[in-house]
């Protein structure tokens, strides 16, 4: 296991200097500047110039390298982010990188990881219905719905909420973050699109397990189909399904930028988005490579999740190093 | 534009309003007897705090009522502020100022005439913006004695042309006689500065712009909470001299995708719509009821872009172009309302509708015959014309609307080029290689006194003056000065110079005349030449004007005292502390 992990580690290493060269590539690639603050507005385009003075934009360019080779800059962004010496970036002059992550990226997170729980416990429960109720009116239901569910990107799903709670209703705010009840919309409009997906995966597992021959034996003992599911089917179909979350919580977590601005959410999505309009590049590298580093480690922890719950993995897979 | 103006190409941003705008004011009933009352609305923010003396998008907000300077708007025009009174010498040149004795920061200090002089001089100091961590506040707009030398920073601010009297006694020395400077100093971003502790603003670091415990102003409002980018709380001040209307205003950054829910739901009072919802909110009598559309400072513009083809350079072919745009029918089908016609870049109909006098018509048979004047009877031999605009998610539905006016009305080939905004603002200055190009630009209007050349140098070395003017040269020069203007090495004096000299000798005599004549208005003061120079521009067609964006706005019913501020883009009242809710 200790090589397996140590593999792993490396391949995330790669894969970390990857995402970095081909962010730093594209950041400098696309056309724009920071000096130039662009917003569109009630159907109006805003352009302010900035009015940089002189002295100020001699700052800029030392502390960020602006004129150096890109190597220089790359390196400067590189080592920044690993050794977590963040600085300071040009759309936040006077609030230091990290304490700006700190402030905003556990709501970002938190808005995942709710997403994630409660999307993956919904999945079960759906999923179970329709593979106890297969190719009956309950199944076809419960997965036309998923499929829906799937079909209707999130920020469609936000809008709906938002009119259904926020303006008919009059249940649920809407905007901005003063409380857990800010959450229940925006974690909602994540979660949908998961279980669409998440519950035909448990199906589809629960409905191979409940075929298999282990579980004809449990019948041939005597047992229901409570005990064949709960006590046999469901542990083993679960398996699939977490291989799934892993690349769902990323999906999640890039989710959030446009959840976010759609709420008014003050989360890391909301800056990561911002910086990319503004041409922040400090904020670019520190966040792309923030949000690469998580879902990086995310899929490591499924993975290894996995394995504690599959002997099969663990004796075969980790002896040979795959 | 003149006067240092900063605000390069399509700056649709700041300004407020002054004089007798009393046609965008909602409802005027009378205040509640005690404070009382929350107020949430949208308004345009950024990250970088309420300093006052750096050009942000917060700026807006500090001088809507969180700091509050010698005057200001107010739902009955410019009122006095600070001072209570004010006077000038006989030359015009020093303007002295009485304060009230009994106005105090949010920390209880007294507000004197020395935290005037270092508030103004913090805002001409270009340091002050190195270390706040943005741009300059563009107080050049103000013709105070060694302003420009300050800003530039070739002199010590304490040179600044300001002065304590006494306590409550503050005085301003000008340049030259200035009859607008009292609407002018109500100007953020553009002619206005404010009061500053001394003592707690010589304490603070960048980052304590961004905390709300440590900002000290002395407007009706302070600071109580700040999430970058998100939103804000502002609270009365408790020492403020007068009473403050409202308990709470919350201004919310983060609302302009999906204002009209926002509105429905209650979170906010004050919202910006989509002209997409209009329809949605015309089928609800309440909200219909509750809708405005407010006019801003922008003026969406047609340039003309550097080309090796010189068709555009002709005016007849300019005239026959802007004569077969129907500018009505964009404002009230293309736009829905959400538009009105512009006649030129600098003077919207809301403030200067005198500008319409000399409106080119819509007139297409006309627009025909010039264009065959021109050389290019029924569009045969005109180059293929391009109009390059930078989009958001959709693309430009007017600059559609212009290409289809202008293939049907002159059968000449139009092509629209819809780019990314970071795109499109980025190779703005680019030569065109093949065929001849407009390009997009909007207005930060301001009053016209102020958009007036100082003199030919200065106005040929500003955002504007190069992008209307440089356009004009023959490509081998306009790639020469293009090489001057780009020469970071060479001192900005010296490049300014160069730069002013290849346009002066090489630009055509009509623009050079123009330019002229707005100087000859500025020195003079001279209202008639300034109307004639804007004329002069309308009917020379240097650029095509098309409309100015109305924004459309929900405000509820139960609000009061709302006058909208056209010369900020997000429309957000004059003065917060006019508004009441019932």
């Amino acid at each position: 296991m200790f090589m397996y992990i140590i593999k792993r580690l490396f391949y995330m290493a790669l894969a970390f200097l990857l995402v970095s060269i081909v962010t730093f590539g594209l950041m400098k690639a696309a056309p724009g500047t920071f000096l130039i603050n662009t917003q569109m507005l009630g159907g109006v385009q805003a352009a302010t110039d900035l009015n940089i003075p002189p002295q100020l934009m001699n700052s800029f360019i030392k502390e960020f390298h602006l004129n150096s080779p890109w190597y220089v800059q790359y390196w400067f962004y590189l080592k920044g982010f690993v050794t977590l010496h963040f600085g300071y970036s040009i759309e936040y002059p006077s609030l230091p990188t990290m304490s700006l992550i700190k402030r905003t990226f556990p709501l970002t997170l938190g808005l995942a990881f709710s997403a994630t729980v409660v999307g993956t416990i919904v999945s079960i429960v759906l999923g179970v219905i329709a593979a106890v109720k297969e190719h009956t009116w309950v199944d076809s239901t419960t997965m036309f719905i998923a499929t829906l569910g799937t079909a209707i990107p999130s920020y469609v799903t936000a809008i709906v909420l938002m009119l259904v709670f926020g303006v008919w209703w009059r249940i649920l705010p809407i905007l901005g973050f003063q409380g857990i009840q800010h959450y229940i919309l925006p974690v909602a409009a994540l979660v949908i699109p998961v279980v669409g997906s998440m519950s035909r995966y448990m199906r589809n597992s629960l409905i191979e397990s409940l075929h298999s021959d282990y579980i004809v034996s449990v019948y041939a003992k005597g047992g229901g189909m409570r005990q064949a599911v709960f006590g046999h089917a469901l542990r083993n179909s679960l398996l699939p399904l977490i291989t799934v979350v892993g690349p769902q919580l990323a999906g999640l977590l890039m989710g959030t930028v446009i959840i976010e601005n759609l709420f008014g959410l003050p989360g890391m999505g909301q800056v990561f988005a911002n910086a990319a309009q503004q041409k922040d590049y400090p904020l670019i590298m520190v966040s792309t490579l923030l949000y690469a580093v998580v879902i990086m480690v995310m899929n490591l922890l499924v993975d290894l999740t996995y394995g504690g719950l599959d002997p099969r993995i663990r004796k075969i897979g980790y002896v040979q190093g795959r | 534009m003149a006067k240092g103006m900063t605000i390069a190409k399509s700056a649709l941003a700041a300004l407020t309003l002054t004089g007798t705008l009393s046609a965008f004011a909602v409802t005027a009933s009378a205040a509640p007897s005690s404070s009382s009352g929350s107020f949430s609305m949208y308004i345009i923010g950024d990250k970088r705090g309420f300093s006052p003396d750096i050009y942000t998008w917060s700026l807006y907000a500090d001088s809507l009522g969180i700091f509050e300077g010698l005057v200001h708007n107010s739902d009955k025009g410019v009122v006095p502020g600070i001072a209570t009174s004010w006077s000038t010498s006989k030359n015009g040149k020093v303007w002295t100022f009485h304060l009230r004795h009994n106005a105090k920061f949010s920390n209880g200090d007294a507000v004197t005439a020395q935290d005037f002089v270092f508030g103004f001089q913090q805002a001409f100091n270009p340091n002050t913006a190195v270390k706040d961590g943005g741009g300059m506040d563009a107080t050049a707009f103000l013709p105070v004695v060694n302003g420009v030398e300050v800003a530039a920073g070739t002199k010590s601010p304490s040179t600044l042309g300001v002065k304590a009297v006494n306590n409550y006694t503050f005085q301003i020395m000008l340049t030259r006689k200035d009859p607008t400077l009292i609407q002018d100093l109500t100007l953020p971003a553009m002619g206005w500065a404010v009061p500053l502790d001394p003592k707690v603003v010589n304490s603070m670091s960048a980052t304590d712009w961004t905390t709300p415990s440590k900002i000290v102003s002395d407007g009706p409002y302070m600071v109580s909470s700040f999430t970058p980018n998100t939103s804000a709380t502002l609270v009365p001040n408790p020492y403020y001299f007068n009473k403050v209307k409202l308990k709470k205003i919350t201004l919310n950054y983060t609302a302009s995708s999906t204002g009209l829910v926002d509105f429905e739901n209650g979170a906010l009072d004050m919202a910006i719509i989509n002209p997409s919802d209009i329809k949605a909110v015309d089928s609800n009598p309440t909200l219909k009821s509750e809708l405005h559309f407010f006019p801003t400072a922008a003026q969406y513009t047609l340039d003309v872009a550097p080309s090796q083809n010189n068709a555009l350079l002709n005016p007849l072919v300019r005239k026959a172009l802007m004569m077969s745009i129907n500018r009505d029918l964009i404002s009230k089908d293309v736009l829905q309302g959400t538009g009105t016609p512009a006649y030129d870049y600098m003077t919207p109909t809301w403030l200067d509708p005198w500008i319409k006098k000399n409106a080119i018509p819509y007139d297409p048979t006309e627009a025909k015959a010039l264009l065959a004047q021109a050389g290019y009877p029924g569009g045969k031999g005109f180059p293929t014309l391009s109009i390059n605009v930078g989009v958001g998610s959709t693309p430009d539905l007017v600059a559609e609307a212009i290409q289809q006016m202008w293939q049907q009305n002159l059968g000449i080939t139009v092509k629209y080029n819809g780019m990314p905004a970071s795109q499109f603002y980025s190779t703005y200055n680019n030569p065109i290689t093949s065929g001849v190009a407009f390009r997009q630009n909007a207005s930060n209007v301001v009053y016209p006194q102020l958009e007036l050349p100082t003199s030919v140098v200065a106005f040929l070395n500003t955002g504007v003056g190069q992008d209307w003017t440089a356009p004009y040269l023959p490509m081998n020069i306009y790639t020469q000065w293009q090489k001057v203007i780009a020469n970071k090495s060479m001192p900005p004096k010296l490049q300014q110079e160069q730069a002013a000299n290849i346009l002066i000798h090489n630009l055509p005599k009509s623009i050079l005349q123009w330019i002229r004549l707005g100087v000859k208005a500025y020195n003079t003061n001279n209202t008639a030449l300034m109307k004639q120079f804007f004329y002069m521009q309308e009917e020379q067609v240097f650029d095509l004007p098309i409309y100015t964006p109305l924004q459309p706005v929900l405000i509820r019913s139960n609000v009061h005292g709302y006058k909208a501020n056209s010369f900020l883009l997000t429309t957000p009242p004059v003065w917060f502390n006019d508004i009441t809710v019932s």
